[in-house]
Parts: C-alpha cells; sequence; structure tokens
C-alpha cells in the first residue's frame, strides 16, 4: 500500500498518524506552505482561537492536558499540530514549499500520479487529499482596490509587519474571523468602520484560564481528560438537537438569549437594529465571542452596513456616495468554501475533472469517496462540515473508514475500489432529504450552501450518524478491480525534473 | 470499472491459477481476465445473518411465539422459514420486493438488501471476469468453475446464467451466490452475464444481449474448458425469460441452440389474471406493483409486446424443439402458474421437461439461501434435476 497526503492540516497530519499506526509507512504528503498546521498556520491574526472546546477540538488519539485555555488559542493549536508531526516522525514524510498542481489517475497501473510545481511527480496506490475546505481566502472584487495606497490583506495572511498603531482601518465582513481580531485590535487602532454584509447571531463564549492544577490532573490522569472531552462533545451534540429535530426550538429559545445578550450589551437602539441578524439562528454559523458587542460600541467604532460601492486611494466610498478615509483595509471575508477543490486539480478515470464533474454541487459518497474518481479519499469533503461541534470528530471518523478500507483492499487483494454511481446517488438523496427537515433546509444562505440554496457543507444531522455510517467499510457499495496473478500494487514512487526515478519506498526506514 | 487490458500479460498467469480440472488442451481464459474479490460481510450484517440463521431454524417456535398461524393455500403449505421472513420483512416496512422510488435507488435498495443476506459461498475453483462483446457495447461476465472440475476426467457443461430482478434490478454480485450454489451443486461451469437493464434498456436490449452472451459461450466454451456440445442457458424470474427466449429465437432464427434450459420461476406470460397473479401478489414478496413496474420498464405495456413470444415465450405458435428444461416454480409466487402451465406446454410440444414446485417457497427464494436452509434445499434439488438432465 502507498499513498500520496495533499495537505498537513488536522486531515493530513491525522491520517499520517493513522497510517503509521496501522503499519503503512509508504506514503509522502505534499504540503505548500513552509509547515505543517493548515489553518492554523496561516491564521496567525490577533485573537484567532478555536470555538470548539479545545479538549473535544484535538486527536483522540494524541490528548493534550496542556491547553490553557477553554478554547486554546491559534498559537496553542498550532504548536499542537507541530508536536504531533515530531512526535509521528512525520517530517520526514513531508516535502514542504511544493504545491500540489494536478493529481492524475493511472487506470492502467491503479494508482494516482501526482504532479507538483517543482516539476516532480509522485505516484502511489491511493490520494489522500486533506487541502481543507477553508484555505484559500475569499476576497471580494472591490472596484479601485487595485489604486488602494495604504496596507490591504486578509484575516488569514495577516501582515504582522504592518503597525496598527493610530491607524484607522477597514474592517470588510463581520464573520468568524473579523469577529475574533476586531476585538484584538480595538485599543490599538484610532479608528474602525466595519463593513457588515448581515449580521452573524452572537452568544457567550464560556471561555477561561484552564488552572494549572487541572492540566497536571489532566497529565497525570489521561481519563480524566478523556472523561471531560466526552462531556464536551456530549454538550455540543445536544446543543444540535434543536437544529436537527427541532428548528423552532431556536427561535423560541436560542434567538431569545442571544438578543436578551445583545440588548445588555448594546444600549444604542440604531446600533441595535443593525446588528439584530434578520434570518432564523443556526442557518450560519453562530460565533462564539464575550468582546465582540463590547468592542463594537467603542466610540471609534462605526458599523455600516449600505455596502461597499468602490474604493478609492485613501479610502472606502460605501453605496450612498459617503467616502470615508482609511490606512488600511482588513479582510474578514472568509474562504472560498464552494470550491474545495481547485479545477484541473484531481482528474480521474477517462480524464474527468474532479472540479468540473462537482460544478456548483460537490458530491461525495459519505463525503469521503467519488463515483469515476478510484482510489481517491476525500478527508473533509462535501457535507462533512459542522457548525457545531469538532471538525476533528468527523476527520476520525473518515479515517477509520479510510484503513478499513485499504486494510480490507490488502487482504483481499483488491488494487482499486470506486464507488457505484447509483450509491453515490442515493446517499446524497438520503443527506438532502435530510437537511430539508433541518433549520439549515429552511432557506438559509451562507457558504453552507451553493448557489441554488443546497447544502453541499454541512452534515445535517448528528455526528454520531456520521461516525457510525463510516465505522466499517461498505465495499458492496464499490466496484472493486482485483490485483491479477503475481501484480502488485503500486509503491510509492517520485520522478524529479531532471528525469530521474527514486523509489521512496520505505521512507520510516 | 473497466478493466484494464495489457495484451498477452496474462495468459501466463493465468494459465498458473488454473484448476487442474479445467486445464484441458487449449483452454484458457480471455486476456484481459480477473479474479473477483469477494465483499466482504460488515459485522453488522455478519451479526445479521447468525440472528436470522437462528431464527429461521426455529421457524415454528418463533411463529408461535407470534401467534402466527400457518399459511395454507389450495393445498400448499407456507414454509415456516419463509413466512417467519416476510413476517420480519414486513416489519421492517418492506412490503414489495423490487420496487423503488427510481430505478437508481431500487437497484441500490436490493443490492444492499440482497448482499446483506448472501455469502461467498459455496467455494470455488476460480471466479474471474471478463468482457465479451455485445451489441450496446462490451458485457461484463462472470466465470465460475467448481471444484469439481479438477475431478471430474472430462470437461463439465456450462451454462449461461442470466439473473433476475424484473429486467431492472440486480447485478452479478446479487446473484454470486446462486451461481455458486448451481456450479457446485449441478457440477457445471457458469458464466453470469451482466446484460443492460431497463427502463434506460428496454425490450429488447437485454435479450440481445443474453442471445450474444450465449453465442459467444457456445462458440467459446472450449476455451473456457467446458464441454463445447453442453452449454446451456439458466436464469431466475426475468432471467428464466430471458434464458429461454434465448433458446426460442436461437431455434427459430438458426445457429447453435442451447443443449439444456434452467428455469427457475420464470417470467413466461402476461396474463395478469392468472390465479396465481391474482390470489398472491401481495403479502408474499413479489408484488402487483413489482410486476407492473418491471413491465413497465421493459415494454411499457407495448400492446403487440404483450402477445409477441419473444416476451411472452408461453405464447409460441409452436415451441417445437425447444431444448430440454429443468423448471423450478415456487408455491407461493404469483409467477407459479405460468411456470407450471409453461411445463406442461413444453411437454406438449415434445421437449423432455423435469419439473419441481418448492411447494412451500416464495419468489426469490434462490436469494435466500444463506439464511433459510428449506430454501436452499429446494435450489438445491433443482440444481440436481439439471444434473439429472445434462
Ligand atoms: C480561523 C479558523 C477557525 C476555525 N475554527 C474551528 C473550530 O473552532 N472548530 C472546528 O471544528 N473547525 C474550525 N475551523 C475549520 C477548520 O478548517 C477545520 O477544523 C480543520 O482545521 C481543517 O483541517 P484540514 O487539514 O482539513 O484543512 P487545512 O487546515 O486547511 O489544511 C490544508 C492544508 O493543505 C495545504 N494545501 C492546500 N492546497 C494545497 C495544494 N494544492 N498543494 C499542497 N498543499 C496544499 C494547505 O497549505 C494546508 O496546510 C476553523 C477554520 C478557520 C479558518
Amino acid at each position: 500500500m502507498s499513498a500520496v497526503i495533499v495537505g498537513s492540516g488536522f486531515a493530513g497530519i491525522g491520517i499520517a498518524i493513522q497510517l503509521k499506526k496501522h503499519g503503512v509507512h509508504d506514503f509522502v504528503i505534499l504540503e505548500q506552505a513552509g509547515d505543517v498546521g493548515g489553518v492554523w498556520r496561516d491564521n496567525t491574526y490577533p485573537g484567532c482561537a478555536c470555538d470548539v472546546p479545545s479538549h473535544l477540538y484535538s486527536f483522540s488519539f494524541e490528548f493534550n492536558p496542556d491547553w490553557t485555555r477553554e478554547y486554546g488559542p491559534q498559537r496553542e493549536i498550532y504548536a499542537y499540530l507541530r508536536r504531533c508531526a515530531d512526535k509521528y516522525d512525520l517530517r520526514q514524510h513531508i516535502r514542504f514549499n511544493d504545491r500540489v498542481e494536478r493529481c492524475i489517475y493511472d487506470e492502467r497501473h491503479a494508482s494516482w500520479t501526482v504532479h507538483t510545481q517543482s516539476g516532480r511527480a509522485y505516484s502511489a496506490q491511493f490520494l489522500l487529499n486533506g487541502m481543507g475546505g477553508l484555505s484559500r481566502p475569499a476576497l471580494p472584487s472591490i472596484p479601485g482596490l487595485e489604486t488602494f495606497q495604504g496596507a490591504a490583506f486578509h484575516s488569514a495572511r495577516w501582515n504582522h509587519d504592518y503597525d496598527l498603531k493610530g491607524k484607522r482601518v477597514a474592517v470588510i465582513g463581520t464573520g468568524a474571523s473579523a469577529i475574533q481580531f476586531v476585538p484584538g485590535i480595538i485599543d490599538q487602532v484610532a479608528h474602525v468602520d466595519i463593513y457588515q454584509r448581515s449580521a452573524p447571531w452572537v452568544v457567550p463564549k464560556e471561555d477561561g484560564d484552564i488552572p494549572a492544577y487541572r492540566r497536571a490532573a489532566f497529565g497525570a490522569m489521561p481519563w480524566l481528560q478523556k472523561a471531560a472531552r466526552e462531556r464536551y462533545y456530549w454538550t455540543a451534540e445536544s446543543r444540535i438537537f434543536a437544529f436537527v429535530k427541532r428548528p423552532e426550538l431556536l427561535e423560541r429559545f436560542g434567538e431569545r438569549r442571544a438578543r436578551e445578550y445583545l440588548e445588555a450589551e448594546v444600549q444604542d437602539p440604531e446600533l441595535r437594529a443593525k446588528i439584530t441578524p434578520d434570518y432564523r439562528m443556526g442557518c450560519k454559523r453562530i460565533l462564539l465571542s464575550n468582546d465582540w458587542y463590547a468592542a463594537i460600541t467603542r466610540d471609534h467604532v462605526d458599523v455600516l452596513t449600505s455596502g461597499i460601492s468602490h474604493v478609492t486611494e485613501g479610502g472606502v466610498v460605501d453605496r450612498d456616495g459617503v467616502e470615508r478615509p482609511v490606512d488600511a483595509i482588513i479582510f474578514g471575508t472568509g474562504f472560498e468554501a464552494q470550491n474545495p477543490v481547485p479545477a484541473g486539480a484531481i482528474v480521474g478515470r477517462d480524464g474527468k475533472d474532479l472540479a468540473t464533474c462537482w460544478g456548483k454541487t460537490p458530491r461525495a459518497y459519505k463525503g469521503t469517496t467519488v463515483a469515476g474518481f478510484p482510489n481517491l479519499f476525500l478527508l473533509g469533503g462535501p457535507n462533512t462540515g459542522i457548525g457545531h461541534t469538532s471538525m476533528i470528530y468527523m476527520l476520525e471518523s473518515q479515517f477509520t473508514y479510510v484503513l478499513d478500507a485499504i486494510t480490507s483492499m490488502k487482504e483481499r487483494r483488491v488494487r482499486a475500489i470506486e464507488v457505484r454511481q447509483e450509491h453515490q446517488d442515493a446517499y446524497n438523496e438520503r443527506v438532502q432529504a435530510k437537511s430539508a427537515t433541518t433549520v439549515w433546509g429552511q432557506g438559509c444562505r451562507g457558504w453552507y450552501y451553493n448557489a441554488d440554496g443546497v447544502n453541499t457543507a454541512l452534515w445535517p444531522d448528528f455526528t454520531f450518524h456520521f461516525r457510525r455510517q463510516l465505522k466499517e467499510f461498505d465495499a458492496v457499495a464499490y466496484h472493486q478491480e482485483a490485483l491479477r496473478p503475481g501484480e502488485d500494487v503500486r509503491t510509492l514512487w517520485v520522478r524529479t525534473p531532471d528525469g530521474e526515478t527514486e523509489v521512496a519506498h520505505g521512507l520510516s526506514a | 470499472m473497466a478493466y484494464p487490458r495489457e495484451p498477452g500479460a496474462l495468459a501466463s498467469e493465468i494459465r498458473a491459477l488454473r484448476p487442474a480440472g479445467a486445464d484441458a488442451p487449449g483452454s484458457m481464459w480471455p486476456e484481459d481476465a480477473v479474479p473477483v474479490p469477494d465483499y466482504p460481510l460488515s459485522q453488522g450484517a455478519q451479526r445479521e445473518q447468525k440472528i436470522a440463521r437462528f431464527l429461521l431454524g426455529r421457524a415454528r417456535e418463533m411463529l408461535r411465539l407470534r401467534r402466527m398461524r400457518p399459511i395454507e393455500r389450495h393445498g400448499r403449505k407456507l414454509d415456516p422459514q419463509m413466512q417467519l421472513l416476510l413476517a420480519l420483512r414486513a416489519q421492517q416496512g418492506q412490503t414489495n420486493l423490487l420496487l423503488g422510488d427510481s430505478p437508481a435507488q431500487a437497484r441500490v435498495q436490493v443490492r444492499m438488501g440482497t448482499l446483506r443476506f448472501a455469502q461467498a459461498e459455496p467455494a470455488m475453483a476460480s471466479v474471474h471476469e471478463f468482457r465479451i462483446p455485445g451489441p450496446g457495447g462490451s458485457l461484463r461476465v462472470r466465470h465460475y468453475v467448481p471444484h469439481a472440475a479438477s475431478e471430474a476426467n472430462s470437461p463439465l457443461p456450462l451454462m449461461v446464467f442470466l439473473h433476475g430482478g424484473g429486467f431492472t434490478v440486480c447485478d452479478l454480485d446479487t446473484h454470486d451466490q446462486p451461481c455458486r450454489t448451481i456450479a457446485d451443486r449441478a457440477r457445471v461451469q457458469v458464466l453470469s452475464v451482466d446484460y443492460r437493464l431497463s427502463p434506460e434498456h428496454p425490450y429488447p436490449a437485454p435479450v440481445e444481449d443474453a442471445r450474444a452472451a450465449f453465442a459467444w459461450a457456445a462458440e467459446h466454451a472450449g476455451m473456457l474448458g467446458a464441454d463445447p456440445k453442453r452449454v446451456g442457458v439458466a436464469g431466475d424470474s426475468a432471467g428464466g425469460n430471458l434464458a429461454t427466449v434465448t433458446a426460442l429465437m436461437a431455434l427459430r432464427e438458426g445457429g447453435p441452440v442451447p443443449h439444456v434450459q434452467f428455469l427457475i420461476y420464470p417470467v413466461v406470460d402476461a396474463d395478469w389474471t392468472r390465479p396465481s397473479r391474482v390470489e398472491l401478489s401481495r403479502d408474499f414478496g413479489l408484488t402487483l406493483k413489482d410486476m407492473e413496474w418491471s413491465t413497465q420498464n421493459y415494454t411499457a405495456f407495448d400492446e403487440a409486446l404483450q402477445a409477441d413470444p419473444a416476451v411472452v415465450p408461453i405464447r409460441a405458435k409452436s415451441l417445437a424443439g425447444m431444448p430440454r428444461a429443468v423448471i423450478l416454480t415456487a408455491g407461493f409466487d404469483p409467477l407459479r402458474d405460468e411456470g407450471n402451465d409453461y411445463a406442461q406446454v413444453l411437454r406438449a410440444a415434445g421437449t423432455d421437461v423435469l419439473h419441481f414446485e418448492a411447494e412451500g417457497m416464495v419468489h426469490g427464494f434462490i436469494n435466500m439461501a444463506s439464511v433459510s436452509t428449506s430454501a436452499r434445499d429446494a435450489l438445491q434439488q433443482g440444481c440436481d434435476q439439471l444434473a439429472a438432465l445434462l
């Protein structure tokens, strides 16, 4: 068995650890950046932290007793992933600073050939895609932006060299990132204009330091940490009940609580009106924050809702024609979530391009495999996203499935598997039918949906249902192709630009 | 998924794999043949099968516990295992055998449901898949060689098998176990055909594929290590129809005629007033809705076709010269009467017919053999008759 893993975020690192634990060492991880960490390497903006308790937002097979806060800051999560990579000796498997450009399925050898920017070609039996859905910053196209003379950057590409002290800043977007970095910069800047398209639902975050004695206890008694994790999991999962089963409860309880919180924090009726969401709670990610409202009620903050017309050399002009001079523009505009795989990046059987096949509506079987793309596993594929609990729970469910698939293939001398189209379709019909009965089926818009309002991103059910479905590899839903007598599966090899072929087999040896 | 072909590369490797008995001079698989991997049963399915076997093994007690009376119709007694299976299915809300929201959905449901209750048994000397030429593109076929091949001192007969499923559902995998049973018990090689399905490919596509597969088999039996003089057709339900229609057309239009036909509860008529179609098309698995849906998919109830022997072979003006037949019907099957009648009609036309009605069985029983001993016994009896006739 051999594999090429793309990306070294939670997905790539996690599956690599699992492969090693199962005795598979014949793999390479390709990473475009210079380090592991994925979003937690890229998002260095002030105040960046996870919004799921850290004891849950971490690998179940790699506990970290040392989280200093309930909701760990980016620095700690990044360090955690680096530690994982070191502990399992993954760095020798990783090729940094080499971007994957094109992965092509080779039917003759039942293997994937992965071409990178540096001109190398890696080949292996499996392609495990951990490119991440939120790694490409979305930048709105605003007329005049190129003429702007000040600093402009996206929250995921924070410009730390730029000193914000005493500056006038425009923040575009009020999503999960902005709500974290605005409070983080508020004390330094002279003025902030926040351009809001739609107001988020915000609820308080039960955050706090984890005292040293508890960290010590977790270190000494892993079962204690396991118990804490279970508790966090079920607390989070109980929240989803309303989303999935009783959307009307969200209105009665969730929205009321959020509104009370807003009213307690924000006195100015005009501002209140502006920042009160006009859609059903849960439609978009519910944001957790204790300091967002406090920040935006400060005197040097303006919340603007009329939209942006264009940008000039020195300021931003809104739809009402008012120009507000700024020194810097920070985009809190999120990520290109609708295109999880770039066009031309993954080419399957018969030359079919994954992004083209998907068009506006990415579809997979169990969020993991795709008809027409043998031996490809997507980690965090379509309809595996969640807003209420840890993404890592979903990824780990997929790890189990992938490992079971490749083990079972090896045992039965199967060289390729490909999900049957009808099974993929039937699965997606079930997911969409389920989606329709949840809060997400009630005419929401947002990054969870594609242009036609179809839920392509979110898992619309309890996460333990997802896990149960991926507990075992269900070969009956697949076409299987056997190894021929005497044939062996592809081992990992690399072709360098000088035409040399190095067999990378046994990287760990 | 199309199998890659590497011309010539496989012949020697495959020869090394070939069981001794199939190793008759000149015998060889086509170049693109690949062994077929089994489908592993999920742990859940293994558990379910165990439970089902346990329950069915005590079917009488279970029925008594559920206060279910034995069922009798026209002197026939429903087998307790069948009765319990039907009750368990009904409990899960499965009232039809085939029908689904769409053909694609139905295929998924039936496949999952069937494979949950199937096993890759009995073991074969070899199971290979390859492609043969077909009128609408190449056809995938699966070739079974039983262990009996190595003991026999002459080449085994070859049966071309056409699976059932209302012309709409099922595939090589759903009928893997029945094919293995036939190969093992009747001591024949089996070539199971992945013919095109309706409604995407309505009549005559499935018939054309069946005929092409038989013609290919008749020509290449020797290459497969089988006896070229004994190549027959077999099939269940809709597949039984395709099997006998293949024989009929071969007879009419010239070319090799099957040596024998093995018809398991075949569809041979379009007469909806036959007593079994009227009385048994509810509560016994195959329903009126299933049958109407299949007919719709296959012929869209076209009037001319409903009288065409290529669709309803029992209506053929003459069946003289039809190859000898083993006909296996089920007592609690809507298709029972036409199957029984067909046996009579063939006999009247001068054909040797071994007919056996499995009194207590329901439609589709050959797919229940891994959990129901009575279903297995009934299929084995049919196979024994086939062996006797070959
Ligand atoms: C600011 C922020 C906060 C978040 N907070 C939470 C949270 O609290 N809870 C939660 O559950 N989820 C959260 N998420 C979602 C988060 O994306 C997932 O939890 C998880 O980290 C995804 O991991 P990943 O490995 O799939 O993707 P990523 O972390 O995006 O990793 C993908 C990796 O692939 C690399 N890559 C991409 N394309 C290529 C290429 N072509 N060639 C080579 N390498 C490539 C990237 O450089 C990156 O290193 C957050 C996301 C962001 C952006």
